[in-house]
């Protein structure tokens, strides 16, 4: 195996290969820590504080959100897509690094993925339990007239939504699930009893056959391939729902890149937020380099350099198209009563990443912390300028509103996060957290007692 | 599927090991029945003489049905059964509109239609029971494993050639399989 002589090792710590499967499959086969005890803990109380105020708005009808009649979206959609777009560095690091051969995101890809998913799952309430009378969800779908008088409307964004976000879904679970498979085998073969049971059904019966390795690096290969256009359009089609209304602010045509961009972005905040606390509390730091943090950070920068220049452009072209609404928009962003949300946002994602142009701050794992947590912040505020400042003061100044979110919006927000530490609690105590498999084969070879190569 | 069969294995502990041994038992006229490594050492299915796996060409014809199921999912409800009505234009193939469906689509068939495939190709069925010569198989562990049942498998010669190559033992072993 090919050990480039600059490039700084993928893991650290001189870790053998029987080191890295140990160190991998520890926090499975040990009694969870109090650490987890107590973070699951917390998370499940979320959790259940959010299933409690969806079930309330279930039973009461959206009536007890603070959205109003010209309002229509606030929180619930704000929250739809930052936790969509959290999603979308977890595909970013599974696909598009593996299509450039950055063999670094092998080291994070597998919790990446598991927050792609969860985050996916928290996003998805929110349309859904924003239909309202939740029962009738299924009309989304494409199903025969005896429904109603009519079929489902595919001139609309909103109806791409729903293939997008679901195939998203689906597709990340299936990469996901078959990524796992070799590591799941791995934990079988360690495993005794019941849980070796449980395992070896969830393995299928993988053995590390060459014949299946080399199907399987074509089907991820092809899942990568697949996947890389899959992200970008699940966040082109999710600003289409708003580029494709006549809302002044959403009606632009910067809306897809630049909301790619923006989720890529808060994306690996929480993947660094994340990952950070992982390592540490699970002793990963041989796995999760510097090296590694230093890559997301500058990715973090990249990202949300783009997003600044998008919100340049956008400001520009509303002076320069001369429309006077799409001015004022602007303006209002600016000035008006939630200018508040506007100046969090700019300084959160706009100033606070360009930090990372200084290597220390790129390399402090504590600092890295903070300003990932701050991008996290700036995006949320961001979907909330887009969404309800754009709303609240539209063409007829006699419809003018202000909203303010009510207890059970709060509580379905906090919920979400309760569902989200959840699941990544459950995931990081019965699965791997970091790809065995993939790892081992970016590592450094050990040491042969043979050390005659013979040309292939 | 299952039956019992005689094989005989070396144990190597580095991937170079048992790619070099791959080579050497190649020219010979020895016949791999199959290595099992703990992560893909690239370059082995080649030193094996696997073919190339077909699942790519499977991956194009599903995203193809995918494809075609979305145009006439789309043609059918939006043009063919309910014309929409739009401001009163004649009801056609609203092709810029169609594209995003038809894309998840594509991209949805694709993946399931070959991800499937790959689990029935590689026999990796929920239920299916394993057949592991080695725990460490999975872990820090190379097999190179032949089947004794081969009329063509010197068995000095292969027990040679991986000794020689660095497999740390050759073991021989008779257990229920479903080794192809």
């Amino acid at each position: 195996m090919y050990e480039s002589p600059i490039r700084e090792p993928l893991v650290t710590g001189g870790k053998t290969y029987h080191n890295i499967t140990d160190d991998i499959c520890r926090p499975i086969e040990n009694k969870p820590s109090t650490q987890w005890r107590v973070g699951f803990t917390i998370s499940a109380i979320l959790a259940a504080i959010g299933v409690y105020s969806i079930a309330y708005t279930s039973f009461k009808g959206i009536g007890v959100w603070g959205i109003n009649k010209t309002v229509g979206w606030a929180w619930d959609i704000t929250n739809f897509v930052w936790w969509i777009g959290i999603g979308h560095a977890g595909t970013l690091i599974s696909a598009i690094l593996l299509l450039f051969r950055q063999k670094w995101r092998t080291g994070v890809n597998r919790s990446a993925e598991a927050m792609t998913i969860f985050a996916v799952v928290c996003a998805g309430l929110f349309p859904i339990f924003h239909m309202g009378r939740v029962w009738l969800a299924y009309f989304v779908l494409p199903l025969p007239n005896a429904f109603g008088s009519l079929w489902v409307n595919f001139n609309s964004p909103l109806l791409w939504d729903v293939f997008a976000i679901s195939t998203y879904f689906s597709v990340s679970l299936l990469f996901w699930y078959i990524g796992l498979i070799p590591d799941i085998a791995t934990v079988r073969d360690r495993a005794t009893g019941k849980a070796r049971k449980v395992y070896a059904f969830l393995a299928v019966g993988w053995n590390g056959s060459t014949r299946n390795w080399a199907r399987y690096e074509l089907v991820c290969l092809i899942l990568a391939g697949i996947s890389t256009p899959l992200v970008l359009s699940v966040h082109t089609i999710v600003s289409m729902d708003f580029a494709t209304s006549v809302v002044p602010g959403w009606h632009t045509t910067i809306f897809p890149p630049y909301f790619v961009a923006g989720a890529i972005f808060s994306g690996f905040g929480m993947v660094l937020t994340l990952l950070l606390v992982a390592r540490k509390v699970m002793n990963y730091e041989n796995y999760i380099t510097i090296g590694h943090i230093e890559a997301m950070c500058k990715v973090i920068m990249l990202t949300g350099s783009m997003v600044g220049l998008a919100y340049i452009t956008e400001f520009f072209v509303a002076w320069y198209s001369g429309v006077q609404y799409e001015q004022y928009a602007f303006l209002n962003r600016m000035t008006g009563p939630y200018w508040w949300a506007y100046w969090s946002m700019m300084t959160c994602n706009v100033i606070a990443p360009q930090v990372f142009w200084n290597k220390w701050a790129r390399t402090t794992p504590w600092f890295v912390f903070l300003i990932a947590a701050v991008v996290n912040v700036g995006m949320w505020f961001e979907r909330f300028v887009i969404i309800v400042t754009s709303l609240h003061r539209d063409y007829l100044p006699s419809s003018w509103i202000d909203y303010s979110p009510t207890i059970t919006e709060i509580g379905i927000y906090a919920g979400t996060f309760g569902i989200f530490f959840t699941l990544y609690f459950l995931f990081s105590k019965y699965l791997p957290v970091i790809a065995i498999s993939e790892v081992k084969s970016v590592m450094p070879a050990p040491e042969r007692h043979n050390k005659e190569v013979v040309a292939h | 599927m299952r039956k019992n069969r005689k094989f005989i294995y070396g144990v190597f502990n580095h991937p170079d090991d048992i790619l070099n041994a791959a080579y050497a038992v190649r020219s010979t006229r020895n016949q791999i029945l199959d290595c099992f490594t703990p992560f893909a050492v690239h370059g082995l299915d080649r030193a094996m003489n696997v073919k190339r796996s077909r699942l790519g060409i499977v991956a194009f014809c599903m995203g193809l049905t995918g494809f075609l199921l979305a145009v006439s999912l789309q043609y059918y409800t939006n043009v063919f059964d309910w014309p929409m009505n739009i401001g009163g234009k004649p009801a056609q193939l609203a092709v810029p509109s169609f594209v995003p469906v038809c894309f998840e689509l594509t991209v949805l068939c694709t993946a399931y239609g070959m991800g499937i495939t790959f689990f029935l190709r590689a026999r990796t069925i929920f239920g299916v029971r394993e057949t592991v010569l080695e725990a460490r198989q999975s872990d820090d562990h190379f097999i190179m494993c032949f089947d004794m049942e081969n009329k063509h498998l010197n068995i000095d010669e292969v027990t040679n050639l991986m000794k020689q190559n660095g497999a740390l033992d050759v073991k021989q072993v008779e257990m229920m399989a479903s080794v192809k």
